[in-house]
């Protein structure tokens, strides 16, 4: 393509007079809101021909009410998929939201602690965004609360056009130490929804490399309670450890899961709680150093004490390098049994028999409020439930879905926090009250897409720049 | 008579005892506190003691701040335990436990570790101004796969009028959007039916999009060498109803922005800096295809096309 330098510099000038930080700040028209809209919830363009852009164009549907009518054409049915599989729009929100939802874990590649063919056979069993699965099914299927995530017992894995391929990544079920009538691989194709299953009590035989033989059951989908948090991909992801795990209440403790969690419900990261508000578990003669300073205290009382309800996790690696034939493996998060009394507080010192004891810890932090949380709880189920009941998850959410939308983060933490050295401006405290608004009223309802319908509807959601570099607040809102 | 009446009185006084060794408060028992550290040990061992409570208590008496269990001392658990029946399974707490159970039950015990929290938290001062540090504020733009769609709308026919022009266009769409992952954000996985280029960038793709120069460096590119292939100017052209033959009236150019930008306002200075650029090719004896071809560049370029 030929062109002349007096081109490139008309050019140049079109494009900077073409440019968007040089338009002022103004309301967008009903056209220009649904094409916002509609690219959020699909990531496309609207079919220029659709009958919906017509109508909205017409004046005859609100932007707004159109954007929610293309959320809901991905409702998930009775059997928890979209009602039309065919539907490419509503395959797109589908897989708009679900990617988006994934994007909020920390960990999103399973750590590889285990020998090759085990860690490989944990990408082909489990379908690493399963967690964010908790997350979609609740806002595509509404009579699914949100505190579900938290609460349910079920173990979910994703619906996709091909459910139970017989091979993956060129392996193929035989080269498994399971019964192939049993055996699953992760499912792969467009997302259409969810399934739940329940257990998936696999025998699984193989002989060593001393040519001894190994046989026994393992249930591949056990999920050790408080929903997301025990759940089999989720425990995977986050607790990073390798077979020789064993928690002992000071050295070894699944705390990257605890840390996890709190980035990924909470929307924080730690220390969740003030200088010395740990100080009374300093132990001047504990077996680990930070048991004696209270700066390193200061995260440790809160991840610590919430990891003690995973205490009795176990690793168990079959197969792999290991063995003969088959050859592939499998990890799979299990519990040691419960069968040693319960200890006296939180340990200072190695417990070879923590592992077994009863799966005690504390809900401990500092909450928006700056309040401090101290709650003790018996178990993962527990810490779901304890979790569920605070208002911090929900303004989480809320702040997540609010930057999605607007591009605008908000801080939903401790701000009355001196030892964090800043503060927020007028406009960003306004942010986060209105967030944190968003948060309570999601608790109340519990329904995402009523959370999603209030932020499009927000006046400065329909501002060219959503009001983000004003000062003048969001009064009236 | 008197006798059995100054007995009486014996028994009363003997039972008012009783009953206020009951009420005795575990805190009246506990020495003055004159340093942190026996204070820390006093808060330590009150927390132990609620922890205490909750596993081994509060299924039968509630949570340790509202049972109808305060304020009992060491030996009311102890008696407790070894006299009633239901309690007999704790009889292996420790002296030092029930201890701290009863620490834990004390109303003055609890108000005194709350005050000494208390004091460590001061109310915090006004901050100063320039400690204001500003949330992170991002342009919404759309990932590779809005800007595949909008690259696509904008240049691709529909399906049942393809050529092979139209294959060129969604080939170089393919190369020069969809497969970059890491810098035009979009996250996917080895599950998803359609997930081209790294594993890795893939997974870490951003919902979220940031803007910057590698990003723009595609979408420019993208821009050139898609608008290098004359089918793309007929397609965009089309869908407006125009043709490269058409005039570069303002009515047509406030189409073609439309076709761009929909719904967004614009001014004449804009309009008529598109009219210019049309002109211009003219004058220099460009064709009608080269002419509109400068024309769409300039829009295809800008950021707007971009920004949700």
């Amino acid at each position: 393509m030929k062109g002349t330098r007096m081109f490139k510099w008309l050019l140049l000038s079109l494009v900077l007079i073409v440019n968007p930080t040089l338009t002022l700040a103004e309301e967008l028209s009903a056209t220009a809101l649904f094409y916002r809209c509609y690219a959020q919830i699909t990531q496309t363009r609207p079919d220029r021909t659709s009958s919906l852009l017509a109508k909205v164009r017409n004046g005859q549907t609100n932007p707004i009410a159109a954007c929610m009518s293309v959320l809901d054409s991905a409702q998930f049915n009775n059997n928890h998929v979209i009602s039309n599989t065919g539907n490419s729009e509503a395959k797109n929100v589908l897989r708009t939201f679900h990617n988006l939802h994934a994007s909020w874990f920390q960990t999103k590649q399973f750590p590889e602690n285990f020998t090759f063919l085990q860690n490989r056979s944990t990408y082909q069993v489990h379908d690493n965004s399963v967690p964010a699965l908790y997350i979609t099914r609740s806002l595509f299927e509404t009579s699914v609360p949100i505190d579900y995530i938290f609460k349910t017992t079920e173990n979910l894995v994703a619906n996709r056009t091909t459910n139970n391929p017989n091979s993956m990544q060129g392996v193929n079920k035989s080269e498994y130490p399971f019964p192939a009538s049993d055996f699953r691989f992760a499912s792969n194709g467009d997302l259409l929804g969810v399934s739940i299953t329940g257990p998936r009590n696999w025998s699984y035989s193989y002989v060593n490399r001393n040519n001894k033989s190994f046989s026994g059951t393992v249930n591949a989908a056990a999920n050790l309670g408080g929903g997301v948090l025990g759940s089999q991909p989720y425990l995977l992801l986050t607790v990073d450890e390798d077979a020789t795990f064993k928690s002992d209440g000071a050295v070894e403790m699944p705390r990257k899961w605890a840390r996890n969690f709190i980035s990924d419900f909470l929307c924080r990261d730690l220390p969740l709680i003030r200088p010395n508000d740990g100080d009374a578990f300093i132990a001047p003669n504990s077996d680990v150093e930070f048991r004696k300073a209270s700066s390193c205290i200061r995260c440790h009382a809160t991840m610590d004490r919430m990891a003690s309800t995973l205490r009795n996790l176990n690793f168990n690696a079959i197969a792999g390098q290991n063995s003969l034939t088959p050859s592939m493996g499998l990890v799979v998060a299990q519990e040691f049994p419960q069968n040693k009394g319960a200890e006296s507080g939180w340990p200072a010192i190695e417990d070879k028999d923590y592992a077994h004891r009863p799966t005690r810890g504390t809900l401990f932090f500092r909450n928006y409020k700056g309040e401090l949380i101290n709650q003790p709880v018996t178990s993962v189920s527990d810490l779901g439930l304890k979790l569920s009941q605070q208002d911090d998850p929900y303004i989480c959410l809320a702040s997540r879905y609010y930057r999605y939308f607007t591009g605008i983060s908000t801080n939903v933490g401790d701000i009355g926090d001196t030892s964090l050295g800043y503060s927020l401006s007028k406009g960003d405290l306004e942010r986060r009250n209105l967030v944190i608004q968003l948060g309570l009223e999601l608790k109340g309802h519990k329904n995402l897409r009523t959370l999603i319908q209030r932020i499009l509807n927000l006046p400065h959601y329909q501002q060219s720049d959503f009001s983000a570099y004003s000062e003048r607040g969001l009064a009236g809102e | 008579m008197s006798r059995f009446y100054f007995l009486f009185l014996i028994i009363l006084l003997v039972g008012c005892k009783a009953e206020h060794a009951e009420e005795t408060n575990l805190s009246s028992q506990i020495p003055p506190i004159t340093d942190d550290t026996e204070m820390l040990k006093l808060v330590s061992q009150y927390n132990s003691g609620r922890d205490q409570f909750s596993g081994s208590c509060a299924s039968c008496h509630g949570s340790v701040d509202n049972t109808d269990k305060r304020n009992r001392s060491p030996e009311n658990i102890q008696n407790a335990i070894f006299s009633i029946g239901t309690m007999k399974f704790l009889k292996g707490l420790s002296a030092d436990v029930t201890y701290e159970i009863s620490l834990a039950l004390d109303d003055q015990v609890k108000s005194q570790v709350e005050e000494y929290l208390r004091s460590k938290d001061p109310t915090p001062p006004p901050p100063p101004e320039e400690n204001f540090r500003l949330a992170e504020i991002k342009p919404i733009i759309g990932t590779r796969f809005y800007l595949e769609s909008t690259f696509e709308d904008l240049f691709v026919a529909p399906a049942a009028q393809r050529t092979t022009g139209d294959t060129q266009i969604l080939n170089k769409i393919k190369t020069l959007i969809v497969n970059q992952g890491a810098a035009l954000g979009g996250p996917c996985r080895l599950y998803d039916s359609s997930c081209p280029g790294s594993l890795d960038d893939n997974r870490e793709a951003e919902a979220l999009p940031a803007a910057n120069a590698l990003r723009k460096g595609y979408t420019i590119r993208a821009c050139e060498e898609i608008l290098a292939i004359n089918q793309s100017v007929n397609n965009a052209l089309a869908k407006v109803q125009l043709t490269v033959t058409s005039q570069a009236s303002q009515q047509n150019i406030a189409k073609v922005f439309d076709l761009f930008f929909p719904g967004k306002d614009f001014t004449q200075n804009e309009l008529n800096s598109i009219a210019r650029i049309h002109q211009s090719c003219k004058n220099k004896g460009m064709n009608d295809i080269n002419s509109w071809r400068f024309s769409l560049l300039g829009l295809c370029k800008s950021s707007l096309l971009e920004v949700l």
